[in-house]
């Protein structure tokens, strides 16, 4: 009797200890909700984690934006821009242990396209036709020229075939019932560093580490990632001082960024794929007029902008930008000015202008759910009062600054937003947000139009020679900051606070950050847990 | 009373039917395409287009709300754009965390809050009652997720007793599932280690949900109480020299618990759509969580799916607090008034 109640002592004893994770290194990390598992459907941050942890893409960018071998062990491209040909790497397993084969890849795509979610429309209208050749080659045909091809399969993550059609329930697709898309929202079928444990979109995913990964881990790399959403910044911040959790996510209010320094945790950014931009519409009145958005510009105080981004004396979440492209991406023109302001050189320009200041009013809209944009709205509305300009601050939610967005009349004159490359190439900016054919969307609301621009962006696409590229590209960009389309903010750095005892290389040395892919510095398997 | 409950029910479904038209059409009057927010802000217009169709948003109000019908007559509530999975499998998911955590939050406010309520009035104006009042007091004017914040402050940050988040600590599986409450589960498993570490889990949000529920059920019973205190045939016992324990436990409690019943009914209804702040703060896998995201992401079959489930969880707590409240109440027995 004794014996018994001392051994249920004993036990809820243990109950109060932390679990026995001494040999297991545990890495728990947080992004807001939800976690989508699917890389057919997934689009955000939290979704790019999962996807560059749990499966693998042909190619991969290094820090300088260049694209290397990841599964495809070399690629060639035919002289007309148009056939694009893997070879992959033998013996890479998913996690059932089968090889990654061409026919997975062919699947991958297929899938993509069909579902035509997530990061399709990168595919969808350009890829003719997928081919497997034999087991380890692939062939991709194209319908016309189109550069950024390579860089876009960041985005085409390569499910095992034979996994999701054991697994398929009824749908809208045919023979291919959901294509997957129950069991891939719960499950895994990819050959990634991690495979999932467990999936709960809107807490929770439980990352174990995949032994046969083929390229191997960082000594000190996490046995079993947690990675968990939407934890308010209380919590956090609670977890971080009893360290139960390791990295906070960018999202925390700077006060308590600032409190976690303090508190002796590191802080690390993240930089290279975000802009802020306040979009100035080119079609409405008065910011149609190029002397009066330049002198809008010329007033803006970028200065004072940067001490609103400060979290410490050393880390803010941002820079200046020179341009619509953040430094360090694929095409930057790093000889582009950067921008200041000038009071006499903003008088003089709106001198130039068509408007009377005294007799127009200007709109800024800023997201409702972005209050960060409301002090750079205010700011923008001051600085503009220093010219004789008046403004109106407005406070937009997203979901109706999508629908202004949508015809050029009901865009406001200046719209406060970040926009982020989704793959490493100068298209995946600039094209969305400049292209006549892109009007209508919330990243269009310059409402450019141009047919200079138009000709240059078509010719980026077409033309495969980089060199030629990048000239292109450069004189695109001096063409949009001379005729002032939009007043570059600054280039967004995301603060994340983390344990001492971490360390993340893609994010400690500049040297090793890969920029241009949303997300693309959180490789778990680079990560080093020393405790 | 059996005639009088199945009008009950019956009604009960004809509210249902109500909800389920409103919501869905209130859900569709919100600014915001819901395709668009689902898919993302990189998603081009085609993209758009082709989800709308999928979700039925191309058709006429009407013909959607029938395709709703169909579909909810099979238990098909469609797939929620938020999460990107079935609703029904989301609620299958979220429901059990959520009604644990009011279930147990529920037993706070009645066995603390009703006997608190009874202390403060048999020691009316002493300082029992004082100290009662302040704390029910306390417990009403303060909002959940402060009580969760500073409960996690106290309890988590400073002295490192109780967990932060989530149901179960890391590392721990959960029991077999048969209700979906991980203590009844593990109970049921004998699983005696589970079950300690789920309680603990429980403390903090369950305390941050029912402290307001918990003063409200004090300061009802007391008030209640003394006016039963001031009726005659309370006099009468006191002449006939009963105890105060016998008057108050035989005499007084019965008759001034029903409006008392009656409101922590309706309270502990309500903290299934309310839960979503506490749900936040300790990252309780819940469904209040859910409906808000839900919301937010105008999720619409979500949206219409967790109203539905709040809708039936309000109804039938109603009924069963009504059924009560008849039983105490010799009045309302016998369908002489409608329970």
């Amino acid at each position: 009797m004794v014996g018994r109640l001392l051994g249920t002592i004993g036990v809820l004893f243990l109950g109060f200890m932390p679990l026995a994770l001494a040999q297991e290194k545990v890495l728990r990390i947080d992004e807001v909700a939800v976690g989508e598992l699917d890389p057919a459907k997934a689009t955000d941050y939290a979704d790019s984690m999962l996807m560059f942890n749990v499966y693998d893409t042909l190619v991969w960018p290094d820090a300088e934006g260049k694209l290397r071998s990841h599964l495809a062990q070399s690629w060639s491209v035919s002289p007309d821009g148009r056939t694009y040909t893997f070879t992959l790497r033998r013996g890479v397993r998913f996690h059932d242990n089968s090889e990654v084969t061409a026919e997975d890849v062919v699947f991958s795509l297929e899938r993509m396209v069909a579902i035509n979610q997530g990061y399709s429309y990168l595919f969808r209208g350009w890829v003719k036709e997928a081919r497997a050749l034999d087991r380890y080659q692939v062939r991709f045909t194209l319908t016309e020229p189109y550069a950024p091809f390579l860089a876009t399969l960041v985005r085409l993550p390569i499910v095992n075939k034979g996994l999701v059609l054991k697994n398929l329930r009824p749908g809208n697709f045919g023979q291919m019932g959901d294509y997957g898309r129950a069991f891939l929202s719960r499950m895994d079928a990819g050959s990634g560093a991690y495979r999932v444990v467990s999936h709960d979109p809107q807490s929770l995913t439980v990352m174990a580490r995949f032994p046969n990964y083929f390229l191997g881990f960082a000594r000190g790399a996490p046995d079993l990632v947690r990675l968990r959403y939407s934890l308010e910044a209380p919590t956090v911040r609670t977890l971080m001082v009893r360290q139960e959790h390791e990295i906070t996510s960018q999202w925390l209010p700077p006060e308590i960024v600032r409190a976690l320094a303090q508190a002796g945790k590191d802080l690390v950014s993240e930089g290279g794929s975000s802009i802020f931009f306040l979009k100035l519409n080119n079609k409405r009145p008065p910011t149609d007029d190029v002397h009066f958005r330049r002198a809008m510009a010329l007033a803006f105080d970028y200065d004072a902008l940067l001490k609103i981004l400060q979290v410490t004396d050393k880390v803010l979440m941002g820079k200046k930008a020179r341009g619509p492209l953040p430094e360090g991406f694929p095409g930057f023109d790093a000889s582009l000015p950067i921008p200041k302001k000038d009071l006499a050189a903003a008088r003089a320009e709106l001198a130039k202008s068509k408007y009377d200041p005294r007799q127009v009013r200007v709109e800024i809209a800023w997201v409702a759910e972005v209050p960060l944009e409301e002090k750079i709205a205010l700011l923008l509305q001051q600085n503009l009062a220093e010219i004789g300009i008046q403004a109106d601050v407005v406070k937009v939610p997203w979901a109706l600054m999508t629908e202004r967005a949508s015809r050029p009349d009901s865009t406001p004159n200046v719209s406060a937003i970040y926009v982020s490359a989704t793959f490493p190439d100068p298209d995946s900016l600039l094209y969305s947000m400049y292209h006549s054919k892109a009007a209508g969307t919330w990243l269009s609301m310059s409402w450019l139009q141009d047919k200079q621009v138009d000709d240059l962006l078509d010719q980026g696409r077409r033309t495969v020679d980089e060199g030629r590229r990048k000239e292109i590209y450069a004189r695109l960009q001096r063409y949009l900051v001379e005729n002032q389309v939009d007043i570059f903010g600054y280039e967004q750095v995301a603060v994340f606070a983390k344990q001492p005892y971490v360390r993340i290389p893609t994010l400690e040395d500049p040297q090793k950050q890969v920029a241009g892919v949303m997300a693309g510095n959180w490789l778990f398997r680079l990560i080093e847990i020393k405790r | 009373m059996a005639g009088a409950l199945l009008r009950r029910i019956f009604s009960s479904l004809g509210v249902l039917f109500g909800v389920s038209l409103l919501i869905f059409i209130l859900a569709r009057v919100i600014p915001g395409d819901p395709a668009r927010i689902a898919l993302g802000p990189m998603a081009s217009p085609e993209q758009v287009e082709a989800l709308r169709r999928e979700l039925y948003l191309d058709r006429p109000l009407p013909l959607q709300y029938l395709e709703f019908l169909r579909r909810l007559a099979r238990g098909d509530l469609g797939i929620s754009t938020y999460s990107k999975r079935p609703v029904v499998e989301d609620l299958k998911e979220y429901l059990p965390a959520t009604l644990e955590l009011i279930f147990f939050a529920g037993a706070l406010m009645a066995l603390v809050g009703l006997p608190l309520g009874i202390l403060a009035a048999h020691f009316r104006d002493q300082w029992p009652d004082a100290l009662a009042r302040v704390l029910a007091l306390l417990g009403v004017v303060t909002p959940s997720f402060v009580w969760a914040v500073f409960l996690m402050l106290v309890f988590s940050y400073v002295l490192g007793w109780l967990p932060v988040t989530g149901r179960l600590s890391e590392g721990m599986s959960p029991p077999p599932l048969v209700t979906g409450f991980l203590t009844l589960d593990a109970l049921l498993a004998g699983n005696w280690v589970l079950l300690w570490d789920a309680l603990r889990h429980l403390v903090l949000p369950v305390l941050a949900l029912s402290l307001a529920g918990l003063g409200q059920a004090a300061r009802l019973t007391r008030t209640n109480l003394l006016e039963v205190y001031a009726q005659p045939y309370i006099e009468t016992a006191r002449a006939f020299g009963l105890s105060s324990l016998i008057i108050a436990v035989k005499y007084a409690l019965k008759p001034s618990l029903a409006p008392t019943l009656t409101i922590l009914g309706l309270d502990f209804a309500a903290l299934l759509g309310s839960a979503f702040l506490v749900e936040a703060v300790f990252n309780w896998p819940g469904l209040a969580r859910y409906m808000v995201q839900a919301t937010l992401h105008k999720d619409l079959n979500a949206i219409v799916g967790t109203t539905l489930v709040v809708a039936t969880f309000f109804l039938m707590v109603n009924l069963l607090v009504d059924l009560f409240v008849a039983w105490l109440n010799p009045q309302l027995r016998g369908g002489k008034e409608e329970v």
